[in-house]
């Protein structure tokens, strides 16, 4: 019901070819990304400042839940060797409750639940975040459109997003970030980050973008390179192969599946 | 003279540009093993020096004190130059909750409630990693460690370093350690020294020369070849390409009191013979004068030089650049006083002889003439007592400390051991030793060889604290297994160790483990922190870790870090010493064997100089005076000024000896006349040195004491023994 309502406040607003909020933006860009269900081969690839990489290869998969407010992922290591079989599960809640995680060790043959109370955290020891791979908490959040600018040659909307307060800020770990949102597909194509100096301190780029579902218009952001403007590092997501899957199984999203390597 | 002027004003105009250095590396040749030891180390896993702040208050588990902590580490943390923080905030725990892994700052949150507290006590109790090292053991005191960036100004990151702890005040007192602030005090210390020494220490040569000739032209003709001189060494440095270094702060003192040298001696010379011949003409007055002592002089001044070049010898790059400075230094006064006070002789008014019938002798003469009875009359027991005094004061040699930790320049009162002390106490100490390991991190023999060494290293009451991967992967070795206490040990198997460090990268911040492996697992870096300031400790320390490291297999490859350039410079200081020892005496020997044509003259004239070397170090043992790198170089400018005595006495003895004198009557004819020279030069040097008793560095005053010690040993070997052994023994080279 409630996404009905929406779907006709859209098309009430581009009927009469009105400007769009910056709330109204980011939930439309949120909705963009989201996939019933999918399976991707990604690399995450890390590079530090003195010229040394790092490549971890990971099959995933993704189900939306609780009426496209819950995303259950399942991630499991495919190299390097030493830890091949290692998997990690993650139920992301669009509401401000803590995501749950879990890793799965081989060797021990144990599930650890993971804590990772900062969202400002590393994922995996790269520049990207939890915040950044688990999809944004608007309720976290102030928007506010700040203008329009072209990247990569795509009209975008410049868009301010800020902390709700203190709290969030230290959470997060950055004072604001600008966002820029393509006209065209309502899909992010950059973002700075801003350090509590109020200067830029990492900066994200899309390079590649692929329409997974067709039918709903759904996307997922296939080249993801974070930089990390203080220290030089350099961290990129690269999703080599994705499948739009509807019917992915629930078993996958359990700690039996879990264990099986 | 204009062209002295012009000369001395162009060099002078370099000296407000020089700029000043304290970088212990600096004073280390490139090529020093430990250097290249820890440009390795710093290579892989960036800067290693810490700075350390600490927070001392009855109980640090208050809010006050902890938001204190909080806030400081965050804001250091954004200072440009620093690497990274360690304290309680921004060092991560790793513990269990309600079975999950949780790795997280202590204090994410600060406590409020008792239970709160202790509960984070309880954590922090549970963690080597932060108690005794972050905290005290009594909790008394907390510490935030900065780890800064290679090539950083040490001034700059210590000024941004106090603007932030006053940006934060709080009730707790605050101390600050660490190498980059010791050089920086030191810095500053430098430039205050230097403006004591040089008003104070021509103040000292102006009153000297006064009291010593008693009319102005013997006090302004030495002074000016002295600033001259001062203007021309100082403005050197910077033409080549050097610093102001912490040695170089007592070039003015040397040349404020070796550089007027030989203008007292003709000026001394010029007074006797005025006293004697007063009816003579200027020119032929001033000839005289330089025939009879051009040669001593010119000697002398080479010798002088010879000492000072000796410094070249040192490893220490300071003591290099000191002597070349120094040696232009004398070289221009040397050439100078036999132009510039001559030629001012001959143009200024003769000065009014005292008349000879009217005095009785100033008190120095009645000294000398005394001085000379004794000797010619007992000469061999005069030679008996200075042997025996040799032999007693030479005895202190065995109780030579050899030191280089910049700590100990400073008073024990001073501020900066006050800190040093306490940092100490409370976290273990500020001086690091790394072992670096290489191999493949994730195996676990690798893994067990550093927990191996790590435990050896905790269980010396030297080392303060360690730090090391195994410990990370022990920590959660445990607490992944419900801190069960029999799994507080490495893991046994690869995959466990690279789930671990998966882990760790998913729960904590992979920059925790920068300062401990590197990003490929291929270099891990064990670094103690050692509480002591004697090098002699750290001397040890190290051949017990040099043992511990070497087994078959071993992954480990070096041991580096300041500790090991604190005892390679140790090892440095007493290789220079030896070194610069006997190229002087050779050099001075062989310049003496010239003057005089005789091989024998070179060997007789280092005699009253091994005496006071012998005597000098053995005072410094009684005394408790280290040899480090101040005081390592006072016996090359001991050697090259002290043997000037040795050939001007015997210089004129032996013109008296051609004259057809007997050995006794030679004596006491040279003691009365050259002997006032050789009298005022020695005092000079001994008041000019003087200033360096104000200065803000224990070595620095220990050199200006040892300075006046070790020349006046040497002024009366040359005004009391020689005369007798040239009695006892009449060697040819003097007939």
């Amino acid at each position: 019901m409630k996404k009905l309502l929406f779907l006709f406040f859209l098309i009430f607003n581009m009927s009469f070819g009105q400007n769009y909020t910056a709330d109204e933006i980011v939930d439309t860009y949120k909705e963009k990304l989201k996939l019933d269900g999918s399976e991707a081969v990604m690399r995450l690839v890390i590079y530090d400042n003195r010229g040394n990489m790092r490549v971890r290869k990971i099959a995933a998969v993704t189900k939306l839940y609780d009426k496209g407010e819950t995303n259950k992922i399942l991630m499991r290591f495919l190299e390097p060797r030493e830890i091949k079989g290692t998997s990690f599960l993650t139920y992301n809640y669009d509401s401000s409750k803590d995501n749950d995680q879990w890793l799965y060790l081989p060797s021990l043959r144990k599930i650890r639940r993971i804590v990772s109370s900062e969202k400002g955290n590393s994922f995996m020891g790269s520049e990207f975040t939890y915040a950044d791979i688990g999809g944004i908490k608007i309720t976290d959040f102030n928007f506010k459109l700040s203008g329009e600018k072209m990247v990569n040659r795509e009209a975008c909307w410049e868009i301010e997003q800020v902390p709700i307060n203190e709290e969030k800020e230290e959470e997060y770990d950055f004072l604001k970030k600008i966002i820029y949102i393509s006209k065209k597909d309502f899909i992010i194509r950059r973002a700075l980050y801003y350090n509590f100096d109020g200067e830029p301190r990492k900066e994200f780029s899309v390079l590649s973008i692929k329409e997974v579902d067709l039918e709903k218009k759904r996307y997922r952001l296939t080249h993801m390179v974070m930089k990390n403007l203080e220290n030089e590092r350099v961290s990129e997501m690269i999703t080599d192969q994705i499948v739009l899957n509807r019917d992915v199984k629930d078993e996958y999203f359990s700690f039996r599946y879990l264990k099986r390597e | 003279m204009a062209f002295f002027i012009v000369i001395g004003l162009v060099f002078a105009r370099n000296i407000p540009r020089t700029q000043f250095d304290a970088d212990i590396k600096s004073q280390l040749p490139d090529d020093m093993p430990s250097r290249l030891r820890l440009d390795r180390i710093e290579e892989i896993f960036g800067g290693t020096e810490i700075i350390m702040i600490g927070l001392e208050t009855d109980n640090i588990l208050n809010g006050d004190t902890l938001k204190r902590v909080k806030d400081l580490s965050k804001e250091l943390g954004k200072i440009h130059g620093v690497d990274r923080i360690m304290s309680l905030s921004e060092t991560n725990d790793i513990r269990s909750v309600k079975g999950a892994l949780l790795i997280s700052p202590f204090l994410k949150r600060i406590p409020r409630k008792k239970s709160d507290f202790e509960e984070l006590k309880k954590h922090i109790v549970e963690n080597d990693m932060v108690y005794g090292s972050l905290v005290s053991k009594n909790f008394d005191a907390a510490s935030i460690v900065v780890f800064v960036e290679k090539n950083i100004n040490d001034e700059y990151i210590v000024g941004e370093i106090k603007k932030t702890i006053e940006k934060y005040p709080g009730k707790e007192k605050v101390e600050i350690a660490g190498l980059p602030y010791i050089r920086s005090l030191v810095s500053q210390y430098m430039r205050k020294d230097i403006k004591t020494f040089m008003p104070v220490g021509i103040l000292i040569m102006l009153i000297f020369l006064y009291v010593c000739f008693r009319e102005l032209k013997g006090v302004l003709l030495p002074f000016v070849v002295v600033i001259l001189s001062i203007s021309i060494a100082m403005g050197s440095i910077r033409l080549f390409g050097w610093k102001i270094q912490f040695i170089t702060i007592i070039l003015p003192v040397i040349l404020i009191a070796i550089a007027n040298d030989y203008g007292i001696h003709l000026i001394a010379e010029y007074q006797f013979e005025l006293r004697e011949n007063p009816d003579m003409d200027k020119e032929k007055l001033i000839k005289k004068i330089l025939k009879s002592l051009g040669g001593p002089v010119i000697a002398a001044g080479l010798t002088t030089i010879a000492g000072l070049l000796c410094l070249a010898t040192h490893i220490i790059v300071p003591a290099k650049q000191l002597g070349i400075l120094a040696s232009i230094g004398i070289a221009f006064a040397l050439f100078s006083s036999l132009v510039f006070i001559p030629a001012f002789l001959a143009i200024l008014p003769k000065s009014k002889p005292k008349s000879k019938k009217t005095g009785r002798g100033s008190p120095l003469e009645k000294i000398l003439k005394i001085l000379a009875d004794t000797v010619a009359e007992k000469p061999k027991k005069v030679i008996f007592a200075s042997t025996v005094f040799v032999v007693l004061a030479s005895l202190g040699i065995f109780k030579i400390v050899v030191d280089t930790n910049p700590v100990n320049y400073f008073p024990k009162h001073s501020p900066i051991v006050r800190a040093d002390n306490f940092i100490n106490e409370k976290f273990g100490g500020s001086t690091t030793i790394s072992v670096l390991a290489s191999g493949d991190l994730k195996d676990p023999k690798i893994m067990k060889d550093l927990d191996t060494l790590g435990k050896k290293m905790e269980s010396r009451e030297i080392v303060g604290s360690v730090s090391s991967i195994s410990d990370v992967m022990r920590k959660m070795n445990k607490v992944l297994n419900n801190d069960d206490p029999e799994f507080d040990r490495v893991p046994e198997n690869t995959r466990t160790i690279s789930e671990y460090y998966l882990l760790y990268s998913m729960s904590g911040d992979p920059e925790d483990l920068e300062k401990l492996i590197d990003f490929n697992y291929e270099n891990a870096l064990i670094t103690e922190r050692v509480a002591s300031k004697s090098v002699k400790a750290i001397q040890d320390e190290l051949r017990v870790i040099k043992n511990d490291i070497e087994f078959e297999n071993s992954p480990f490859k070096l041991i580096g870090g300041f500790g090991d350039i604190l005892a390679e410079l140790v090892t440095a200081v007493v290789r220079g010493q030896l070194l610069s020892l006997a190229l002087s005496m050779t050099v001075v020997a062989v310049i003496v064997g010239f003057l005089f044509r005789s091989m024998w003259a070179g060997l007789f004239s280092t005699i009253p100089i091994c005496s006071a070397i012998l005597v000098l170090f053995g005072l410094m043992g009684y005394f408790g005076i280290e040899l480090n790198i101040v005081t390592v170089m006072l016996t090359s400018i001991m050697i090259g000024v002290g043997v000037d005595y040795t050939i001007h006495f015997l210089w004129r003895y032996r013109v008296y000896k051609r004259m057809g004198e007997t050995s006794g009557e030679a004596a006491k004819k040279t003691l009365t006349t050259v002997g006032r020279g050789i009298v005022f030069n020695a005092l000079s040097v001994i008041v000019g040195f003087l200033a360096l008793l104000l200065s803000n560095f224990l070595p620095v005053q220990f050199f200006g004491f040892l300075v006046v010690v070790s020349i006046t040993t040497c002024l009366i070997a040359a005004i009391v023994t020689l005369p007798a052994m040239c009695i006892v023994f009449d060697p040819k080279f003097l007939r």
